[in-house]
C-alpha cells in the first residue's frame, strides 16, 4: 500500500510536469508548454512591463568604434546620436530587435517561405507560394550583388551585428511573448534576412499583374468589347507628371509585339495571392509660393495593411554626417520615409507591370523539356523542402524556365504551363544597398537624385522637398522598356523574341522640378501622359489624384494644419460624380417615407465619409449592389474563370453616358432592364441590407465601417478592438478595415524643419508594454503628434523619458 | 512549528532557484527535496506545506508583476485562454505552482514513510 502510495504521487507530480512540460500534449490544438508559459519566473509574466519604470541603460557594443547615445522621447521614440553612420546602424539594430525582435523574426520567416516550421501546416501552401515565386532566391541574387560594394554592406553588416548583440544577451524568460506562446527560440540575424525583408515587402506593393484574368476576358468577350471597358487609360486621368515627353528625345511609340495579344486562349490556374487590390498612398509637395510661411511643406501617408506591431518604427540617427528622422522598417538599416535637415521625402507605388507570364509549351508530359526557338530546351528543377512543426517535411518540386519558374500548373492542358518573369527576384545592380542611406544623408536635389538611381523595387513615386526650396517627383524604380501591350496579356513562351532586355534609362523616367503650378503630387495615378513613348501598363487610381489636383491649385496660403485637414480629408470625387446621377436615375415613385428620408439625407450630403454620418453608409451600400446589379456577368463569369471587373469610373461613365449599354440588363431576369431599374433595383437592395439597422440611434459611418487592425500572427487577444475612424478607398484618408494610412507625416522645410506625423500602433512590439498601441486612438481620429527633430542630445524643447548609453567592448 | 519552516523552506529556495532553473525545477524538485528533511506523520499535511509555498510564491510573483503592469498583458492573455480575468490568470498561475510544489512534497513524504516502514520497528501511523 505504501509502495503504491509512493509511486502515484511520483507518478502524478512527473506526469503533471510532463503535461505542462510538452506542446500540445494531446494533439488537439497547437497548445505550447504551459508551465513554462504560465510560470511568473519564466512566462508570459516576464513580458508584463511595468509601467513608468525606466532603468538607465549601459549597454556593451563589441563592434561600436566610440560611445553612442540614445536619447527616448515621451512616445519612446529612440533618438540615436553616434560617432559615425556605422554606430548609428548598429545600436539601430539593436534597438530595433529591442522593439521588435518577433516582427523581425515573421518578416524574414515569411519571406523564406519558413513560416510552417513553427505554425505548422496552416501555412504550407504560404510557404511554397513564396518559394514558387522566388522570394528567398530574389533575396539570393540582391546579396550577390551587394557583395560587390564592401563599404555598403559593411552599413548592413555593423545593423546585423546590433540586433545579433541583443539577441545574444537574451535568457530565454526574456523573449518576446509570442516566442513563448508559438514555443520557439530567436535565430541570429543575417544579411540575406535583409534582403527577404525587402522582397516581401516588395512582393506587397509589386507582385501585381492581371495577365491571366485580361487574357480570360478579352477571349470571353471580344476585343471591340473589351477595348471600350478596359482601356489602357481612363477617361479624366490625372497623371503625375503631364508632360514627360519632354525627357524623352525620340517621340516614336513602342515597338508592336510579334505574336498578338491574347492568343494563348482561356486559362483555368488557381487563384495567385496578390498584392492587395486598392492598396495606395498619397504623396505631394508645395512650393515656398504656396505657404503661408514662405517654407515648402511635403506631405506624405503610404496605404498599407496594418497590423500590430506596426510595419513602421520611428527614429532618428544623428551623426557628424547625417541628421535624419523618420520611419524605419524593421530589417532594413536607415529611414525609409523621413526627413533630414535639408532634405524630405515621401513614397507612393508606382504600379506599373514588372510581372509577366509565359505560355510554356512542354514536349512531353514529364514536363522537363519546352519548345523555344523552335528547339527543345530542358528545364531545371529544383526540389524545395518546407520543414513543418509536428509533422514530415514537405517536398515541392520547382520548375525553373529561362522565363522564370513554373509557379502553378494549367489545370486542364497538361502540354502547357505559365512560368513568371518578374524583374524584383532578378539580379539588381550593386548600388541598390546604398540607397536608402545615401538619401538619409542627401544635402540637395542633385544627391536625392544621384542616389535614387540606384533604388530598383518596388518602384516608387519619389516626391523630394528640400530647405532651399526646391520640390520635385520622380517616377523611381526599374522599369522593363517593353513593346506595346507587352505583359497586358499571356505571351507566347516559345520565341525569344518576347523577352525584354532593357530597361527604361534613368534619365527618361518621368519626373518634375518646381513646375510653374506650384505643386507635385502623386496617389498611385499614371505616371506619364499619353505621349510619352515608353509602354505602360498597370492598375492606376484617378480619384484621389484628381482630388489632389483640384485643392493643391485651389490655395495659396498652405500651413502644416491645413495639410493634415487635407491629408485626413474624406471627401471622394467618386460620390461627388455618381450620386448624382444615381439620384437621378432612381424611380421616387414607390418609395416609403423611411426611403424617402433617406433619399433627403443623401441629396443633403458634402460626399464626406466622415465617422459621424450616415449618408456615407447608404451611398457605399447604393454603390455596392449598383456594382453587382451593373457588372453581374462578371460575378457570374467569375464563378467559373478569372476575369477582370470594370473599374470604378467605368461604372461612373456608364452612369452618365451610356445608357444603351447592355450590361445594364440583369442577365437572371426575362425582361431586360434599364439604367432606372438597374439603379432603383440596387437602391432596394442597400435598403434591404440595412434594414436591420434603420432603428439603431447612432448607427453611423463609424459603426457601418470598423476599422480592424489585427495582430501579425491573427491572435485576437493581441489585435486592436475595431476603432471608430472615417475614410474611403476613394478618399485621400483611404481608411478602410485592416488597411489604410500607414504612416502619416506633413514636413515643413525651412531653416527649423517642422514636422508631425502617426502611424496605428506604437514603438513596441510587446503586446504587454503600453507603448504597443498607443497611437492607435490618435491615428483614428486624424490627429497628429509633433515630431521631436533633436539638434543634439542635450536639445530639451521636448520631454524626454530616459536615456541609455551604449559602450565599444564587451 | 515543523510545518511552518517546511513551508517557508520552500518557499524561500524556490524563489531563488526559479532566477537560475527551469520552470519545474523550482516547484517539483525542490518542494521535494525539502519535503525530505521534514518528516509528517500525516503526509497531507507536507502536501499542505508545499502547496502553500508554490502558491505564494507563483501567486504573488504574478500579482507584483501584473500590479506593476496595470494588468494589460494579463488582460489579454486571459482573453487568450477564453476570457479569463487578469486576477483568475494570477489565481490559477498559483495553484499550479501550488499543485506542482505540494505533488514534490507529498511524494517526499510518501518516500520517507515508505522506507521508513521498511525498517519499522514502530507502530504504522495513522492512514491518512
Amino acid at each position: 500500500m505504501r509502495y503504491f502510495k509512493f509511486f502515484l504521487s511520483l507518478f502524478l507530480s512527473a506526469g503533471l510536469v510532463w503535461l505542462l512540460n510538452t506542446s500540445d500534449p494531446l494533439g488537439l490544438a497547437s497548445i505550447p508548454p504551459l508551465g513554462n508559459l504560465l510560470c511568473p519566473f519564466t512566462g508570459f509574466w516576464q513580458n508584463a512591463e511595468a509601467m513608468g519604470e525606466y532603468p538607465a541603460e549601459q549597454i556593451h557594443l563589441p563592434g561600436l568604434s566610440e560611445p553612442a547615445k540614445v536619447v527616448y522621447d515621451s512616445r519612446m521614440v529612440p533618438h540615436i546620436f553616434a560617432g559615425n553612420t556605422k554606430d548609428a546602424l548598429m545600436v539601430q539594430g539593436y534597438l530595433t530587435a529591442k522593439f521588435r525582435l518577433w516582427q523581425l523574426d515573421m518578416a524574414a520567416r515569411s519571406g523564406a517561405g519558413r513560416l510552417s516550421e513553427i505554425i505548422g501546416d496552416r501555412t504550407i501552401e504560404y510557404d511554397r507560394f513564396q518559394r514558387r515565386r522566388g522570394l528567398p532566391r530574389g533575396a539570393q541574387n540582391a546579396l550577390k550583388a551587394w557583395n560587390n560594394t564592401p563599404d555598403t554592406l559593411a552599413m548592413l553588416l555593423a545593423y546585423t551585428e546590433g540586433i545579433n548583440a541583443y539577441i545574444s544577451q537574451l535568457k530565454p524568460r526574456d523573449y518576446p511573448v509570442e516566442f513563448k506562446i508559438l514555443n520557439y527560440a530567436p535565430e541570429p540575424w543575417e544579411p540575406l534576412k535583409t534582403a527577404l525583408v525587402l522582397k516581401l515587402n516588395t512582393a506587397l506593393l509589386c507582385f501585381k499583374e492581371e495577365d491571366v484574368e485580361s487574357t480570360n476576358t478579352l477571349n470571353w468577350l471580344g476585343s471591340d468589347i473589351f477595348n471600350q471597358l478596359f482601356p489602357e487609360r481612363p477617361p479624366n486621368e490625372s497623371v503625375i507628371v503631364p508632360d514627360s515627353c519632354r525627357l524623352v528625345d525620340t517621340l516614336s511609340p513602342p515597338p508592336s509585339l510579334q505574336t498578338p495579344a491574347g492568343t494563348t486562349g482561356y486559362w483555368d490556374v488557381p487563384f495567385l495571392q496578390e498584392s492587395p487590390r486598392d492598396i495606395g498612398s498619397n504623396n505631394w509637395a508645395v512650393s515656398a509660393s504656396k505657404t503661408s510661411s514662405g517654407n515648402p511643406i511635403l506631405c506624405n501617408d503610404p496605404h498599407l495593411p496594418l497590423n500590430l506591431p506596426s510595419l513602421w518604427m520611428e527614429i532618428q540617427l544623428h551623426t557628424p554626417d547625417m541628421n535624419v528622422y523618420g520611419v524605419s522598417l524593421p530589417g532594413l538599416p536607415g529611414v525609409v520615409l523621413g526627413f533630414n535637415e535639408n532634405v524630405a521625402w515621401g513614397w507612393t507605388n508606382a504600379s506599373h507591370d514588372v510581372l509577366d507570364w509565359y505560355q510554356v509549351q512542354w514536349t512531353g508530359p514529364d514536363k522537363t523539356h519546352y519548345v523555344f526557338d523552335g528547339e527543345e530546351r530542358a528545364a531545371e528543377q529544383v526540389v524545395e523542402t518546407i520543414q513543418v512543426k509536428g509533422r514530415k517535411p514537405v517536398l515541392d518540386t520547382i520548375t525553373y524556365t529561362h522565363w522564370g519558374p513554373v509557379v502553378y500548373q494549367d489545370r486542364k492542358d497538361p502540354k502547357r504551363d505559365l512560368a513568371m518573369r518578374w524583374a524584383a527576384i532578378e539580379e539588381p545592380n550593386a548600388s541598390e544597398l546604398g540607397f536608402l542611406l545615401g538619401i538619409n544623408a542627401a544635402h540637395n536635389y542633385d544627391e536625392f537624385q544621384r542616389y535614387s538611381r540606384g533604388y530598383h523595387f518596388p518602384g516608387q513615386n519619389m516626391v523630394f522637398a528640400s530647405s532651399n526650396g526646391d520640390i520635385a517627383i520622380t517616377v523611381t524604380g526599374k522599369y522593363p522598356d517593353k513593346k506595346a501591350e507587352q505583359g497586358r496579356f499571356i505571351q507566347m513562351g516559345n520565341t525569344s523574341a518576347n523577352f525584354w532586355t532593357d530597361y527604361i534609362p534613368f534619365e527618361e523616367l518621368p519626373r518634375m522640378k518646381n513646375p510653374v503650378r506650384g505643386f507635385v503630387e502623386s496617389a498611385n495615378q499614371l505616371s506619364a501622359g499619353p505621349e510619352y513613348p515608353h509602354y505602360y501598363n498597370g492598375k492606376f487610381n484617378t480619384y484621389r489624384g484628381r482630388y489632389l489636383d483640384r485643392k493643391l491649385a485651389e490655395d495659396d496660403r498652405f500651413s502644416l494644419y491645413t495639410m493634415m485637414d487635407l491629408q485626413t480629408s474624406n471627401y471622394s470625387i467618386l460620390a461627388e460624380e455618381a450620386l448624382p446621377l444615381m439620384l437621378r436615375y432612381l424611380d421616387q415613385t414607390h418609395l416609403s417615407a423611411i426611403e424617402m428620408g433617406m433619399i433627403q439625407l443623401l441629396e443633403n450630403w458634402k460626399f464626406t465619409f466622415n465617422v459621424d454620418e450616415v449618408a456615407p453608409i447608404l451611398f457605399d451600400e447604393w454603390w455596392n449592389s449598383l456594382d453587382s446589379t451593373l457588372w453581374d456577368e462578371f460575378y457570374h463569369a467569375g464563378d467559373t474563370l478569372a476575369v477582370l471587373h470594370p473599374e470604378k469610373w467605368e461604372t461612373v461613365t456608364l452612369l452618365r453616358s451610356d445608357p444603351m449599354n447592355t450590361f445594364w440588363d440583369i442577365e437572371t431576369t426575362p425582361e431586360r432592364e434599364s439604367p432606372t431599374q438597374t439603379v432603383t433595383i440596387a437602391f432596394q437592395q442597400a435598403i434591404g441590407k440595412l434594414r436591420e439597422h434603420l432603428g439603431e440611434v447612432d448607427y453611423d459611418w463609424g459603426k457601418h465601417h470598423p476599422v480592424q487592425i489585427n495582430h501579425l500572427a491573427r491572435i485576437p487577444a493581441f489585435s486592436a478592438p475595431p476603432l471608430r475612424a472615417g475614410g474611403y478607398p476613394e478618399a485621400l484618408n483611404a481608411t478602410r478595415s485592416g488597411n489604410g494610412p500607414s504612416w502619416r507625416m506633413v514636413v515643413e522645410m525651412g531653416p527649423e524643419v517642422k514636422a508631425y506625423g502617426v502611424y496605428p500602433g506604437g514603438q513596441s512590439g510587446n503586446p504587454g508594454s503600453f507603448y504597443y498601441d498607443n497611437f492607435l486612438q490618435t491615428w483614428a481620429e486624424g490627429l497628429y503628434y509633433p515630431l521631436f527633430f533633436m539638434s543634439s542630445a542635450d536639445d530639451n524643447r521636448q520631454e524626454v523619458l530616459c536615456e541609455g548609453a551604449f559602450v565599444p567592448g564587451g | 512549528m515543523n510545518l511552518f519552516f517546511q513551508f517557508f523552506l520552500t518557499l524561500l529556495i524556490g524563489f531563488a532557484a526559479q532566477f537560475f532553473l527551469p520552470w519545474w525545477w523550482v516547484i517539483a524538485p525542490i518542494a521535494f527535496l525539502i519535503g525530505l528533511i521534514f518528516y509528517n506523520t500525516h503526509s497531507i499535511y507536507s502536501f499542505l506545506a508545499g502547496f502553500l509555498a508554490g502558491l505564494l510564491l507563483w501567486w504573488g510573483m504574478s500579482y507584483y508583476l501584473s500590479t506593476l503592469n496595470h494588468d494589460l498583458l494579463a488582460g489579454r492573455m486571459g482573453q487568450l485562454f477564453g476570457g479569463i480575468p487578469a486576477l483568475g490568470m494570477e489565481l490559477i498561475t498559483g495553484l499550479l505552482g501550488g499543485l506542482l510544489a505540494g505533488l514534490g512534497a507529498l511524494t517526499a513524504n510518501l518516500g520517507r514513510q515508505m522506507i521508513k516502514k521498511k525498517n519499522a520497528v514502530e507502530a504504522p501511523s495513522t492512514s491518512e
